[in-house]
C-alpha cells in the first residue's frame, strides 16, 4: 500500500523543478512591481515634494501707489533692462495727466495700439465738458468712453502689470489711477493651416491643426454648428505657463471620463508642458507599457469623430498635436479614410493593416526561428532555394537579422534628418546599394532581405506613427525570443505582449476591447467596419451617455 | 546610490536570465542535409564502401540493405554560384549510399562523413526495390521511417522493378528525381494508369489492416523514368510477390479507383484507331452472399467524349454511330476487367481491387467468417461485371 503511493509521488528532482516553474512567474511580478514603484515614484502625477521655487520677481503685493513718478520707476526697475520693454510716455490731451503705455516690441500689435490707444488719447483726448468729471471716474472713464478696446483688464499689483506686459499684453499707468490697464493686444506669428505631414490621407479635409491653439479650437468650432461641443481651459505649467483645452461632448462624453481626465491635468506640475507629448506622459496609465495610452492626432476631423464616439481631447498652445482619449489597440490601426471610402474598401484596408502590423512585429522573428530552429516547416522548394542563398552566409540567422534591421532603423533614422535636397539619393543609396552590396558580400542573403523590406513598410501602413514606433521597438524583442527558443519563443512572445495588453487599461477603457473584454456590439468597427447605416449607436466602451449615433 | 545600483543590479540580472539561455537548440538551415528522397535496395557496397573496408574502416554489420539519400541542394561556393557555368550546375543533388542492417544506424552514419546532419523533414519519396521487398516485410523495411519523428507521414512510397537508387539519377540538368517522382503522382487527372498516391501514413495503415495491396511500380532506363504498374504486396506477408502490368492497372482503375483521365484504345470494325477520354466515372462493387456463397458484382459507368477516330472516309458523328462505338469501348474495358480480374484470381490470387472493403461494409458476419483466408477465397469467388461507357461529345469537331 504504501510502496504503491510512494510510486507516486515524484523524485525531488521533478519537485524541484516545479517549484522553479512556480517560482519564476512569482518573481517576474514582483520584479515587474518593483520597477514600476522606482519609477513611479519619481513621477509628476505624485510629487515628492517640489523644491520651492528659487526666481520670483519681487514684485509680489505691491501696489501700485497712483504716484506716476514711483510707478514708472517700478516699472523701470522691474523690467526696464529687458531689450524688448518699449515705454512709450504720453498726457491725455486736454489734461495735464501723464499716461505711460509699456509693451513688448514684436509679441504687441503696434497698429492697434497706435490707432486705439495712443491716438484717442493723444488726439482726441477729454472733451471740455467732461473734464471736471474726468478726475472722479478715472478708471472708468478711460475703459468706458476713451479707449476703443475689447480686451480690457484691470490689476492693482506690479506682479500682474509685468506679468501681463511679459505675455504681449499692453500695460497702461494713469497718472493718479491706482490701478492699471492692461489690453489685450498680443500678437503672435502663426503659420497657415496645412495638410499634417504625417497623416496625409487621399480623401478627407487637408487642414491640420496648427501651433496656435486659438486657431486649433476654432477648427473644432468651424467643424460645425455645434451647441454641446465643449472646451474647458486650464492653465499649466508652473514656471512658463501654457493653455491647455479639454475638448468634449457635452452630451455625449462620460462624466467620470471628463473628471478623471480633468483631475489629472490638475495634478500635472512640471515646469514647462513643450509639446502634448509631455501632457501624455504625465497623465497616462502606465509608464512602462511600450504602448501609447492616448492617441494624437494633427487632424480636426480625427479629434471631433473622436469626440462624437464619446471620448475627450486635450489641445495644447504651441503644438499641433491634439491628443484624443481613451484608445484602444484597434483605433491605432484604424485611419479616417476607412469611414471615408465605402464600407468594402474600407474593410479591407483595415484588414490589411491589421495584417502589416502583424508582419511588422513578427516577420523578422519567424524568419530567425524557421531557419535557425524548424526547416521543416519551410515547404521544400522553398527550403531549397533558402539553402542555396544561405550558403557562404557567415552568420546564424538571428546576427544577420539583427544587421539588416539595425541598418534599415538607422536609415529611417537618418531620413528623418536628412536635409530635402539630398534625402531621395541618400534613401536610395542606402536602401538599394547597401541592401544589394550586402547580399553581394554575402553578409546577409537575399531572402532576408525581402524580409526586411517587407517588415519596414509594414510599419509605415499604421496610421499612427507613434503605434508604428512601438511595434518597431517590440520586433526587436521578438528577434531575441525567436532566437532563444524559435517559434515556441515568439509564440510566448505573442502571449506576453497580448497579457500585457488585456491587463492595460487607457482611462479606464482596457486596451483592447472590444475583444477582452468581449462587446459585440463594437465589432462592428473592429476589422471590419460595417456600412455606416448599421453603425447607429456609438462605441459601448466608452460608456457614452447619448448612446445614439444618430442623435 | 546604493538604491540605484540595485535596481541596475535587478535589471541585469532579468536581462542575463534570458540571455544566458542563449540558442537552445538553433541549427540554421544551411547547416543541415535535407534529403528528399530515399532508395532502398539489397545490400550492394559502392565501391567507396570497399575502398574503406580494405583499410580496415568497418563496424560489426550485417550487409542487408543500401540506403541511398538524395541530399539538395549540394554544397556550392558562393563565387561558383555566381559564374555558375552550365556543367556545374548539373548536379543539383547528391547521392549518398551507405550499407548495413539498420537503417537508424546507416543513417548515423553519415554523420561520419558530412559536415551538415541529416534532417528528414522534407523526405518526398521513399523507393524500395521489388528485389529487398521480396526478401523483407515492407513492415521490417520501414519500421524506423514510420517510427522517425522527422519523416513526414505525407511521404510518398514507390516501388521500383530493378534497383531502388537508379530510380533517384538523373541524366536531366536541374532536376530533382525526388521531386519529380512525387510530381508524376498528380498526372492522375491524365491518365488512369496511376494509382492514387500511396503515401506512409496510408501505407501504415494497410499494413494494419493486413489486406494485401498496391504500391506504384516506377522503371528506370537510361537515367529515366517511367510509372509503370504496380507492385503486389501480399497482406499477410507484406512483401512483394509480382506486378500488374499497365494494362491490367487500367482495368483495376475502373471499379477500384475513380478514372477522371485517360484514354481508352480500341479498334472500329475497319481497323481504324479510336479513342475515348473518360471524363468521370462512377464504379460500385456490390457483393452478394447467399448462404455461404459470396459474389460480386461490379457495376461501371463511365462519362467521356470520343478524342479520336482515324476512319476513312470520315463517318459524321451521328447519334448510332457513337451508340456502336460505345458498344466497342465497353467491350475494351470489359477485357481490360478480366484479364486485371484474371490476374489477380489466378496468377497471384490477392485481392487488390478493393472487393474486402466492400464486404466488410455490407457483410461485417459474413466478412469476419472469411477475412483469416480471404486472399485464397477471394481467388475462387465469382465476379460478373456490367461496364456502360457514355460518350458525351466528341470535341470540338464539327462534322
Amino acid at each position: 500500500m504504501w510502496s504503491i503511493l510512494m510510486t507516486f509521488i515524484p523524485s525531488w528532482k521533478l519537485i524541484a523543478q516545479a517549484f522553479l516553474l512556480l517560482a519564476v512567474p512569482v518573481l517576474m511580478i514582483l520584479m515587474s512591481k518593483v520597477i514600476r514603484k522606482s519609477v513611479v515614484n519619481t513621477f509628476a502625477l505624485k510629487p515628492d515634494s517640489p523644491s520651492p521655487p528659487e526666481t520670483e520677481i519681487g514684485l509680489a503685493n505691491v501696489p501700485i501707489t497712483g504716484t506716476y513718478d514711483s510707478d514708472i520707476v517700478t516699472v523701470r526697475n522691474a523690467i526696464g533692462d529687458q531689450a524688448d520693454v518699449l515705454i512709450r510716455e504720453i498726457v491725455i490731451s486736454g489734461t495735464e495727466t501723464r499716461v505711460a503705455i509699456v509693451f513688448l516690441e514684436g509679441l504687441t500689435d503696434s497698429d492697434l495700439i497706435d490707432s486705439h490707444l495712443i491716438t484717442p488719447l493723444i488726439h482726441r483726448g477729454v472733451p471740455e465738458e467732461d473734464r471736471s468729471s474726468f478726475h472722479d471716474s478715472l478708471s472708468a472713464y478711460l475703459t468706458e468712453r476713451l479707449i476703443p478696446a475689447s480686451d480690457i483688464k484691470k490689476s492693482s499689483d506690479f506682479q500682474a502689470l509685468v506679468e501681463g506686459i511679459l505675455f504681449g499684453q499692453t500695460g497702461v499707468l494713469v497718472e493718479g489711477l491706482q490701478e492699471v490697464l492692461l489690453i489685450g493686444t498680443a500678437k503672435g506669428k502663426s503659420r497657415s493651416l496645412e495638410e499634417p505631414m504625417s497623416e496625409a490621407l487621399l480623401r478627407g479635409p487637408r487642414t491640420g491643426f496648427t501651433e496656435r491653439i486659438s486657431d486649433n479650437t476654432g477648427l473644432l468650432r468651424r467643424h460645425g454648428e455645434n451647441g454641446s461641443l465643449t472646451l474647458t481651459k486650464f492653465q499649466i505649467g508652473s514656471r512658463v505657463k501654457k493653455i491647455l483645452i479639454l475638448a468634449y461632448m457635452r452630451d455625449i462624453a462620460d462624466p467620470n471620463l471628463v473628471d478623471e481626465v480633468t483631475s489629472r491635468i490638475q495634478r500635472i506640475d512640471i515646469d514647462d508642458p513643450i509639446e502634448s507629448g509631455y501632457i501624455e506622459q504625465l497623465i497616462e496609465d502606465n509608464v512602462l507599457s511600450p504602448f501609447q495610452q492616448m492617441q494624437n492626432t494633427e487632424r480636426p476631423d480625427r479629434v471631433i469623430a473622436g469626440l462624437l464616439e464619446g471620448r475627450v481631447a486635450i489641445l495644447l498652445d504651441g503644438t499641433p498635436f491634439a491628443l484624443v482619449l481613451p484608445v484602444t489597440f484597434s483605433m491605432l490601426l484604424q485611419s479616417p479614410e476607412d469611414y471615408y471610402e465605402r464600407w468594402l474598401p474600407g474593410s479591407f484596408m483595415r484588414l490589411l493593416r491589421f495584417l502589416a502590423a502583424l508582419l511588422a512585429l513578427l516577420a523578422p522573428a519567424l524568419y530567425i526561428s524557421f531557419i535557425s530552429f524548424h526547416p521543416g516547416l519551410i515547404p521544400t522548394k522553398l527550403a531549397l532555394s533558402i539553402i542555396e542563398n544561405r550558403q557562404g552566409v557567415p552568420f546564424p540567422s538571428f546576427i544577420e537579422a539583427l544587421i539588416m534591421e539595425i541598418s534599415i532603423e538607422i536609415l529611417r533614422e537618418a531620413g528623418i534628418r536628412l536635409p530635402k535636397p539630398i534625402g531621395p539619393a541618400m534613401g536610395i543609396v542606402g536602401g538599394l546599394i547597401i541592401g544589394d552590396a550586402a547580399v553581394n558580400a554575402g553578409i546577409v542573403s537575399p531572402f532576408l532581405v525581402i524580409v526586411v523590406a517587407v517588415t519596414a513598410i509594414s510599419s509605415f501602413t499604421i496610421p499612427v506613427y507613434s503605434a508604428g514606433l512601438t511595434l518597431r521597438i517590440l520586433r526587436f524583442t521578438g528577434m531575441f525570443c525567436a532566437a532563444t527558443l524559435g517559434l515556441f519563443g515568439v509564440v510566448m512572445f505573442f502571449l506576453l505582449i497580448c497579457s500585457h495588453l488585456v491587463r492595460l487599461k487607457s482611462f479606464g477603457v482596457p486596451y483592447v476591447t472590444p475583444i477582452v473584454p468581449y462587446g459585440f456590439s463594437d465589432w462592428k468597427d473592429l476589422f471590419v467596419r460595417v456600412p455606416l447605416k448599421i453603425m447607429k449607436m456609438r462605441p459601448v466602451m466608452f460608456n457614452a451617455k447619448d448612446k445614439d449615433r444618430r442623435n | 546610490m546604493k538604491r540605484y545600483l540595485l535596481f541596475v543590479l535587478r535589471i541585469a540580472v532579468a536581462v542575463s536570465l534570458v540571455l544566458n539561455t542563449g540558442c537552445w537548440s538553433s541549427n540554421e538551415i544551411e547547416d543541415l542535409s535535407v534529403y528528399v528522397g530515399l532508395a532502398l535496395d539489397v545490400a550492394q557496397e559502392s565501391k567507396f564502401e570497399q575502398g574503406i573496408e580494405k583499410q580496415g574502416a568497418s563496424y560489426p554489420k550485417h550487409n542487408m540493405l543500401t540506403a541511398t539519400v538524395q541530399i539538395v541542394p549540394p554544397v556550392t561556393g558562393k563565387g561558383q554560384k555566381q559564374g555558375g557555368t552550365s556543367s556545374e550546375q548539373a548536379t543539383t543533388y547528391i547521392n549518398e549510399k551507405l550499407t548495413g542492417d539498420s537503417l537508424i544506424q546507416i543513417f548515423r552514419q553519415f554523420a561520419l562523413r558530412r559536415d551538415r546532419p541529416l534532417i528528414g523533414h522534407h523526405l518526398k519519396v521513399i523507393v524500395v526495390s521489388s528485389e529487398l521487398a521480396k526478401r523483407y516485410s515492407l513492415e521490417q523495411i520501414f519500421d524506423f521511417v514510420l517510427r522517425d519523428n522527422d519523416i513526414r507521414p505525407s511521404c510518398l512510397v514507390l516501388v521500383s522493378h530493378r534497383n531502388a537508387f537508379e530510380s533517384l539519377s538523373t541524366s536531366e540538368p536541374g532536376e530533382i528525381p525526388a521531386i519529380y517522382l512525387a510530381g508524376l503522382v498528380k498526372n492522375r487527372y491524365r491518365s488512369n494508369k496511376i494509382i492514387p498516391p500511396v503515401s506512409l501514413i496510408k501505407l501504415d495503415s494497410r499494413m494494419q489492416s493486413g489486406s494485401s495491396f498496391l504500391l506504384q511500380n516506377v522503371i528506370t532506363s537510361e537515367n529515366e523514368h517511367k510509372f509503370s504498374g504496380a507492385g503486389i504486396f501480399k497482406g499477410s506477408t507484406k512483401k512483394w510477390i509480382g506486378e500488374l502490368n499497365e494494362f491490367d492497372l487500367e482495368g483495376l482503375s475502373w471499379f477500384s479507383f475513380d478514372v477522371i483521365g485517360g484514354a481508352v484504345k480500341t479498334y472500329a470494325h475497319e481497323g481504324y484507331t479510336i479513342t475515348y477520354e473518360p471524363k468521370r466515372s462512377n464504379s460500385k462493387i456490390i457483393p452478394k452472399v447467399q448462404g455461404d456463397d459470396i459474389s460480386f458484382h461490379i457495376k461501371v459507368s463511365s462519362e467521356g467524349s470520343l478524342m479520336e477516330d482515324w476512319s476513312f472516309p470520315e463517318i459524321p458523328s451521328s447519334e448510332e454511330y457513337m451508340r456502336e462505338l460505345e458498344k466497342l469501348f465497353e467491350k475494351q474495358v470489359n477485357k481490360q476487367i478480366q484479364q486485371v480480374l484474371y490476374k489477380m484470381q489466378h496468377v497471384y490470387r490477392v485481392d487488390v481491387g478493393g472487393f474486402n472493403e466492400q464486404l466488410r461494409i455490407k457483410y461485417p458476419k459474413v466478412w469476419n467468417r472469411v477475412k483469416e483466408d480471404w486472399d485464397e477465397t477471394f481467388s475462387s469467388i465469382p465476379i460478373t461485371y456490367e461496364v456502360d461507357m457514355n460518350i458525351t461529345d466528341f470535341g470540338s469537331s464539327n462534322d
